[in-house]
């Protein structure tokens, strides 16, 4: 939005030419620190990939039926077909067997262990099982790994960045011995407080290495596994996560990964700042 | 005259009636997908298309319990090139006297404005790879254009919009 407020400046036009170019240099982003306009051209383009992806998710009013990437579907509809971006199993298998043993491991010794919450109770009708796990069994299970928890906000439900929930229901933050990196898990829940989304985001302190992503990949993976009510599901997600954050590539539109387990579609996204993203939606 | 084998006829007849029974039930999807990748405007010209495509191929559907995505691919595919009808339409359209209309200020000019306002064909490709999170490559494969040209659209369309959104900011 327009600010009248802020003062103009000649190099603004300039700058957005650069930003646009990918040629902003390190005078621009100190004189940017500067200038409030400028700075908020800065500041609005580090966001528009987000804000890209959120719009273009609206606009979204029907999923494509499945298997509509079939190359057998229309052979002469299309030429020089392309395989598809799959998650590998094999290897990853084996780590999300581990992620998972480690998981229940850890929720199994923890003050209170794991309550009968954790699994969906059986209610005889399949469509009644959620696809994650409640609020109160995700904090539970993240306190017992010594994270600190805050309530969460109010939510966007209409317009471009309108949410499927609307509320967070509460933030859940990695203790601080963690070394290299920081993540932090978000469940989105209705009014009525039935989880339908997940967001973990993750960070990594000073400079990307190996070490920190691996570090960050192993703790979004656990979260991504206490997260799913499936437990074939879960595992899978997971392994999917591990193996597949530390490839993301630093890109100037950034990179992004998408996989569907069951009845989960799992986006995990690398920005340009080198922050990443995993959002968990039932599909 | 050729001799018409009694069974090849059946078979012709059995799948138009199944393609327009499978048609109509697909039909309600098959608008709001449409209406995804090109706007509402256009969702029904991308649909007709389909019908058209789709009675014109029939014989090339291999697996007819995967109707319903075929016909989805098919309205993808032509979602994508309907450009051409609606710049001939914009044309007609440009030529018709209308009330002067005062553009909305720039700076209340959002993201979601920018990209319903795109070509069929960018908005296309922006829907599929950053609403339905398609790589590159599946959108390529989906609307039938090299992994090339598809990376060239989408980086030509980002630049646009960036631009675009961020003007609005500066202006």
């Amino acid at each position: 939005m327009t600010d009248d407020r802020l003062p103009r400046c000649d190099r603004t036009r300039g700058l957005i030419d650069r930003v646009v170019g990918e040629r902003v240099t390190p005078e621009d982003r100190a004189h940017a620190a500067g200038c409030e306009r400028c700075g908020t051209v800065l500041l609005r383009a580090s966001r528009f990939d987000d804000e890209l992806r959120t719009t273009a998710r609206g606009l979204v009013g029907e999923q494509l039926p499945h298997g509509v990437l079939d190359a057998e579907l229309a052979p002469r509809l299309v030429d020089g077909l392309r395989p598809m971006r799959h998650a590998a199993p094999g290897i990853a298998s084996m780590f999300a067997a581990l992620v998972i043993l480690v998981v229940a491991v850890t929720v199994a010794v923890a003050p209170g262990g794991l309550g009968p919450g954790a699994t969906p109770q059986d209610t005889g009708l399949q469509f009644a099982v959620p696809v994650f796990r409640a609020t109160v069994d995700i904090i539970r299970d993240v306190q017992a790994m010594e994270y600190s928890c805050i309530p969460g906000h109010a939510l966007p439900t209409t317009g471009p960045g309108a949410r499927l929930g609307e509320r967070e229901g509460v933030a859940c933050l990695t203790p601080k011995s963690l070394e290299s990196a920081t993540a932090r898990i978000t469940p989105v829940e209705t009014r009525e407080g039935k989880v339908v989304e997940i967001t973990i985001t993750g960070e990594q302190y000073g400079a990307s290495t190996v070490t920190s992503r691996d570090e960050l990949a192993d703790v979004m993976s656990k979260l991504t596994a206490l997260s799913i009510s499936d437990p074939k599901v879960a595992r899978d997600a997971a392994a999917f996560v591990l193996e597949t954050l530390p490839r993301l590539r630093v890109l100037t539109s950034g990179d992004d990964a998408l996989v569907i387990y069951g009845n989960v579609r799992i986006l995990l996204q690398r920005y340009i700042a080198g922050d990443y993203r995993l959002t968990l939606q039932p599909t | 005259m050729e001799a018409i084998e009694p069974g090849l006829v059946q078979v012709t007849r059995r799948s138009d009636v199944d393609l327009d029974s499978a048609f109509a039930a697909a039909r309600p999807r098959l608008l709001r997908i449409a209406a995804s990748l090109v706007g509402a405007d256009g969702a029904e010209d991308v649909v007709q298309d389909t019908y058209i495509t789709a009675r014109g191929r029939i014989s090339q559907l291999r697996d007819p319990a995967a109707i319903e995505a075929w016909l989805a691919r098919i309205a993808v595919h032509r979602s994508f090139r309907i450009r051409r009808r609606g710049k001939r339409l914009q044309e007609l359209l440009q030529a018709v006297p209308v009330p002067r209309w005062s553009p909305p200020p720039v700076g209340r000019l959002e993201l979601h404005e920018l990209v319903e306002a795109l070509p069929a064909r960018e908005r296309a490709v922006v829907v599929l790879q950053h609403g339905y999170g398609y790589s590159l490559a599946e959108v390529a494969e989906l609307v039938g254009i090299s992994h090339a040209n598809a990376r060239k659209i989408s980086s030509r369309t980002r630049a646009r919009l960036l631009r675009a959104w961020l003007e609005a900011e500066a202006s």
